[in-house]
């Protein structure tokens, strides 16, 4: 006998889901298409012209900031990324000791990541400026008579970002790596301290091998969310000086809500999707050579 | 707990009453939404403003929307595009001519023309140019102003120099004296640290050094960047100076976070628009006034720059959005924004030239400055390509007073990278 529609599972699981699906689908998807469509096509919110590939090839062939926001954005997160998951596995590490006011540590450093992003943008302000931040008043005082201008220094500017990034060390990353540490069995090092084993050697063959899930997980998350650095910039730079921090979503804000190139705009963030995707798919395709997943076979 | 339930109820039922008052259509006025942005100060005038207007008009009332400054374009823009834009707005000259470009304002001509009240020769005609948009009249021009410099008496008494006012009508408020003056007015303290800049300047001080020197930036049309001429770049290397030679100025480095500002009585001139001119009236701690940009080699010449007051194309009510534009910029209304708040320059003649407006009881005192900014004053070209170019040019205006590149480097550069964003069709 035929079952009814709705005495099926699936049937009450779409349901149920029905509300987020069609926020989804309106809300998510819906923009995603407009915004391909868009991409062909010239649009200042008042004139739409279909333009073909003229954005793209705008994009590649003409457009030296695009060219220049994508070479910020790659050198931040070449830099940003690797230290941030080496400062964050780090904090893991030292927080996962066993030691006297360890949930008072744990705390402390996880409030970084609470401060809201424009706050903590102002705040670094104040740490990077050239005459009387603490940063530079601490190079001063051990002796460095000209400290860098950092953010009104083209060539500082940039590496002042990258350090601003570690700022966000303590915060979700740390915890993913903290879970990770506390789900390593201890048989594991018992065995390897029998074995003869020690400090070092049990953290590379046993401490960051159980973590790789943990790495590769972050790391994606970096990566997609270095890519799209966009508030610091605006905030402490507005991408200056002379482009030095133009990261690639400041100048595609720029495009679509100051220049109001909608189009332009549209054909900035499918080339990002692009970009992200295929920075994703490799890393998947990568994973398998290096992440360990207990319990996998091979 | 009973207390509770009651407050509750007598909270629903002032709800309900508020709810069931008629509106203002109800009782047989028409509504017009008005949006502008602006500091508490100027929000208090608008206030004013529209009080003023609903009292002379009664069948009107006059739904006030005041939008933070930061996020004014984005809103405005946001509601032109999707048509839900209020009837009569303030936009700023910047952004003026894209949005004409794009037909969202409403041509005044037909009122001007049926309105007797209504007169273009009220006006200084250099504040009604700034209204048009090929050849079409849209913009009332309001919160009009020009540069001047802002100093402080207090600070050219001390070091024993003229008062740049006087050298101004004597006819000797040249360059020579501004740099003496800047030069005089930089002081250190015992740690060699700058304790006052004698002069900040934007770099928007292009376009009066730029005019001031003989040159310019742009084609009068606007349709070619022509900066790479000598006597443009005697102009920018003079700026470079005023920073890396003579160090009258602070560095970038040096003015962040608002170190040096003229509130604090760190800077001695500072060259600004008109609308500050409220913000500064808060100083206690030294007198200052207003003195207009020195005469350079080629003249005197300032930048000026209103805001404009336009109606929406697709307004419902014309009539009554025009009849408040009115009210705006006549006598009454701007004696209440120009004569009390002394907000900006008055663009109406009458106003301006009047001896309410001329004479203050608070700074700035020297008000003819503002006035004389008509024989002058020089409007920004700005078109509906400004903000395409502008970028370029900041980038290299920075690498300039960073003193990485030298003027004629600046020069060569800025012309070059301009010319082909304006050869290029809008994309």
């Amino acid at each position: 006998m035929a079952t009814r529609l709705w005495q099926r599972p699936a049937f009450w699981g779409f349901l149920f889901i029905t509300p987020w699906l069609l926020g989804y689908l309106t809300f998510t998807i819906g923009p995603m298409l407009g915004s391909l469509a868009l991409s062909f096509c010239r649009y200042d919110l008042a004139n739409l012209a279909f333009v073909g590939g003229a954005n793209y090839a705008r994009l590649f062939a003409k457009d030296a900031l695009f060219w220049k926001s994508l070479w910020n954005t790659a050198t931040y997160t070449l830099f940003a990324v690797p230290l941030g998951l080496t400062g964050s596995l780090f904090l893991a590490v030292l927080l996962n000791q066993k030691v006297k006011g360890l949930a008072l540590y744990r705390t402390l450093y996880y409030i970084p990541s609470l401060v809201p992003a424009v706050a903590t943008a102002l705040l670094w302000n104040w740490v990077f400026n050239a005459n009387f931040g603490i940063l530079n008043n601490s190079l001063r005082s051990v002796g460095m008579a000209h400290p860098p201008a950092w953010l009104q220094d083209p060539n500082w500017a940039l590496p002042a970002f990258i350090i601003m990034s570690l700022w966000g060390i303590g915060g979700g990353r740390m915890i993913i790596f903290l879970a990770g540490l506390q789900g390593i069995p201890d048989s594991y090092y018992e065995a390897a301290e029998i074995d003869g084993a020690g400090s070092a050697a049990k953290f590379v063959h046993i401490t960051l091998p159980m973590l790789t899930p943990m790495i590769f997980f972050n790391m994606v998350l970096g990566i997609i969310g270095s890519f799209q650095v966009f508030t610091a910039a605006y905030i402490m730079t507005a991408g200056g000086p002379a482009n030095a921090t133009l990261f690639y979503v400041l100048y595609l804000f720029r495009q679509a809500f100051e220049e109001f190139r909608m189009g332009y705009a549209s054909a900035m963030a499918w080339v990002l999707f692009l970009i992200l995707l295929a920075f994703t798919g490799i890393q998947f395709s990568q994973a398998k050579k290096w992440v360990y997943y207990e319990g996998e076979l091979r | 707990m009973k207390w509770l339930i009651a407050a509750l109820f007598v909270a629903a039922l002032g709800m309900l009453i508020w709810r069931s008052l008629p509106t203002p259509e109800e009782e047989g006025r028409t509504t017009i939404r008005y949006m502008a942005w602006g500091n508490p100060e100027q929000l208090g005038a608008e206030m004013e403003l529209v009080k003023e207007f609903e009292r002379r008009n009664p069948a009107i009332h006059v739904r006030l929307t005041l939008v933070p400054g930061s996020a004014y374009t984005q809103k405005l823009q946001v509601m032109l595009a999707s048509g839900t834009a209020p009837d009569v707005f303030r936009c700023d000259r910047y952004q003026f001519p894209a949005y004409a470009h794009r037909g969202y304002f409403m041509p005044l001509g037909k009122f001007i023309a049926e309105d007797k009240d209504f007169r273009f020769e009220d006006y200084f005609d250099l504040a009604i140019r700034e209204g048009m948009y090929n050849g079409e009249f849209y913009g009332m021009n309001v919160l009009f102003g020009g540069r001047v410099i802002y100093y402080s008496k207090t600070a050219f008494e001390r070091e024993g120099l003229t008062d740049p006012y006087v050298l101004y009508k004597r006819g000797e408020w040249t360059l020579d004296q501004f740099l003496e003056a800047a030069k005089r007015l930089t002081k250190y303290d015992e740690r060699g640290m700058p304790a006052q800049f004698g002069v900040l300047f934007h770099g928007l001080e292009a376009w009066t050094f730029i005019w001031g020197f003989g040159g310019d930036i742009l084609t009068p049309d606007a349709s070619r960047c022509i900066v790479n001429r000598p006597e443009a770049i005697r102009a920018l290397r003079y700026m470079q100076d005023l920073q890396h030679k003579w160090h009258v100025t602070p560095t970038a480095a040096e003015s962040a976070l608002n170190a040096y500002t003229f509130e604090s009585g760190r800077i001695a001139m500072l060259f600004n628009w008109a609308g500050q001119a409220p913000i500064y009236r808060t100083i206690r701690d030294f007198q200052w006034d207003i003195v207009p940009v020195p005469a350079c080699p080629a003249g005197r010449i300032s930048m000026i720059k209103g805001n404009q007051l336009l109606m929406y194309r697709h307004t419902k009510h014309p009539r009554e959005s025009w009849e408040f534009m009115k009210f705006y910029v006549s006598r009454d209304g701007e004696r209440i924004l120009c004569t009390k708040l002394r907000r900006g320059i008055s663009t109406r003649k009458d106003v301006a030239l009047s001896p309410e407006y001329l004479q203050s009881a608070q700074p700035p005192f020297q008000n003819d400055v503002w006035v004389d900014q008509f024989k002058f004053g020089r409007e920004l070209p700005i078109n509906d390509r400004w903000a395409h170019w502008q970028r370029e040019w900041n980038k290299w205006f920075e690498l300039l007073m960073l003193n990485r590149v030298t003027a004629e480097e600046m020069a060569a550069g800025a012309e070059a990278a301009i010319n082909e964003i304006l050869a290029e069709e809008p994309f």
